[in-house]
């Protein structure tokens, strides 16, 4: 990285670092396969002159372990400064911006090459932007983080207990959740999702978490949870951030009455699992998404809670996964998992999970996996 | 993820096909507010083959409603299949973004 000094006169010395391509020198540009959907999602791969087959095969120069892709899908070939495409007669076919190609295909620069629901796209790009890309990734990696690092810790030893588990995407999304006391007798819980991925869904998240955790919403209750919401809508309107809203689930329990009162906000419903398993109760009220309009109007709910019982809050990407044929569990499918006996040395939220993951194709999941578990 | 735009005077049909996941919105989101926001054209949206949306997808939609109000047009969008209904149920979405059983009843609410 070239750097020059300047050095004012005193001890002081100032390093100037550039980073533009310095006059006469040639920037150096390559081709690149990067996955953006299905197996591998995120991973980049330069071509050289030897070609690269792609397949499920393990010999295969990018092995994808996807039901889609056949054992020896297709073949990509960097010739005369152009990316070409050949299929291999799969079983699935190769698709080129959504055409199937029948012959060799030349891959201009950002087109999408599909097998199944294996998405890659063909960049050209010069050393500098792939270091970009790279600190962008690593980015993105601090942002994810951050936000656990603002997540609580289980609570195992007092009453009301918590648990959760959180494994985030490949692309980072904008789950995150928080619990605690508000005062001796209310414990509040509450699990939001902000819209999209990325920094800006992350930044958004830690923004909310925050002013949820230090309860830096002035002259609010946090114990009436029409009330947050609302301020929240009020503080967080989509055109001041970056055209992003959110959903949440907001609940607040009540030691001495054993009573719960929630909102939500175009969040799907939180459930209650009594002791024995055998009954799931929907706890959701009507409300729309966090920051779409000025005007909301909330309702608040409020249900008993029996001694035992369990409150299951999680995001969509809990639920909206599919299998290696393209079929999606859906919240339905999902709810039989809730009622199933507790599994040996797992948490709950761990047990759910592994039963989501099971039914899921390969590779990581689309979307965060966020799950939290409030045991009363 | 496929879009198809016909225009009629001051009137816009778009024909989605596929997922509106990341990926699918990514794709279609610039052709299709660029088609019909500039002009501000009432816009009927044909969801019967879009097979799922994310919150990008709904994050367009009412990207969209927003910029047409403002130009005194309307969207409305019909026949979303189970899946996709139940997201908009989930989030209101009906609040903000008319959704109606078939064409000829969104493009009367359109034009109403």
């Amino acid at each position: 990285m070239p750097q020059s000094e300047e050095n004012l006169g005193d001890r002081t010395t100032i390093l100037h670092r550039e980073d533009t391509v310095p006059v006469g020198v040639q920037e150096e540009f390559g081709h690149y396969l990067v996955v953006i959907a299905g197996t591998g999602l995120g991973r980049r791969l330069r071509l050289d002159a030897a070609p690269l087959i792609i397949g499920r095969e393990s010999q295969c120069g990018l092995v994808l372990a996807n039901a889609d892709v056949s054992r020896r899908h297709c073949r990509v070939v960097l010739k005369g400064g152009e990316v070409v495409a050949t299929d291999l007669n799969s079983t699935n076919g190769t698709y080129v911006d959504g055409k199937r190609i029948r012959e060799p295909t030349v891959l201009p620069d950002g087109s999408i090459l599909e097998m199944g629901q294996q998405v890659i796209k063909h960049e050209r790009r010069s050393t500098r932007e792939v270091r970009e890309a790279q600190e962008l990734d690593r980015d993105l990696e601090k942002a994810r983080n951050y936000v656990l690092s603002l997540l609580p810790a289980p609570i195992a030893m007092s009453s009301p207990q918590a648990e959760w588990l959180i494994v985030p995407s490949a692309r980072v999304g904008g789950d995150a959740f928080g619990y605690g006391e508000l005062d001796d007798d209310k414990f509040v819980s509450f699990l939001f999702d902000v819209s999209g991925h990325g920094i800006g869904a992350a930044m958004l998240s830690v923004s909310i978490l925050n002013v949820l955790r230090q309860r830096a919403l002035p002259g609010c209750d946090f114990k009436s949870p029409t009330q947050v919401l609302g301020r929240l809508n009020a503080m967080f309107q989509m055109e001041n951030h970056n055209g992003m809203f959110f959903t949440i689930w907001y609940g607040v329990y009540d030691r001495r009455q054993q009573k719960l009162v929630y909102a939500s906000a175009g969040h799907h419903p939180a459930y209650l699992v009594s002791s024995d398993r055998t009954k799931l109760t929907p706890l959701k009220t009507d409300g729309p998404l966090i920051g779409v309009m000025e005007e909301l109007s909330l309702e608040e709910g409020s249900t008993k809670i029996p001694q035992g019982s369990s409150l299951h809050l999680f995001s969509d990407g809990v639920f909206e996964v599919d299998d290696d044929n393209g079929w999606q569990l859906g919240l339905t499918n999902l709810l039989p998992l809730l009622r199933q006996p507790p599994t040996e040395g797992r948490s709950e939220p761990q047990r759910i999970y592994q039963s989501v993951r099971q039914f899921a194709r390969s590779g990581p999941l689309d979307d965060d996996f966020s799950y939290l578990v409030v045991n009363f | 993820m496929e879009i198809e735009i016909l225009v009629v005077e001051n009137f816009a049909r778009v024909k989605l096909r596929g997922r509106l996941d990341t990926l699918g919105v990514d794709k279609i989101e610039s052709k299709f507010t660029g088609s019909v926001v500039p002009d501000g054209k009432n816009t009927v949206v044909d969801l019967r083959e879009v097979s799922f949306i994310a919150s990008m997808g709904l994050r367009m939609f009412i990207a969209v409603a927003k910029q047409l109000r403002r130009r005194n047009a309307r969207m409305v969008l019909f026949a979303p299949q189970a899946q996709v209904n139940e997201v908009f149920q989930t989030v209101l979405l009906h609040d903000i973004v008319p959704i109606v059983a078939d064409e000829a009843e969104a493009v009367r609410y359109a034009a109403s």
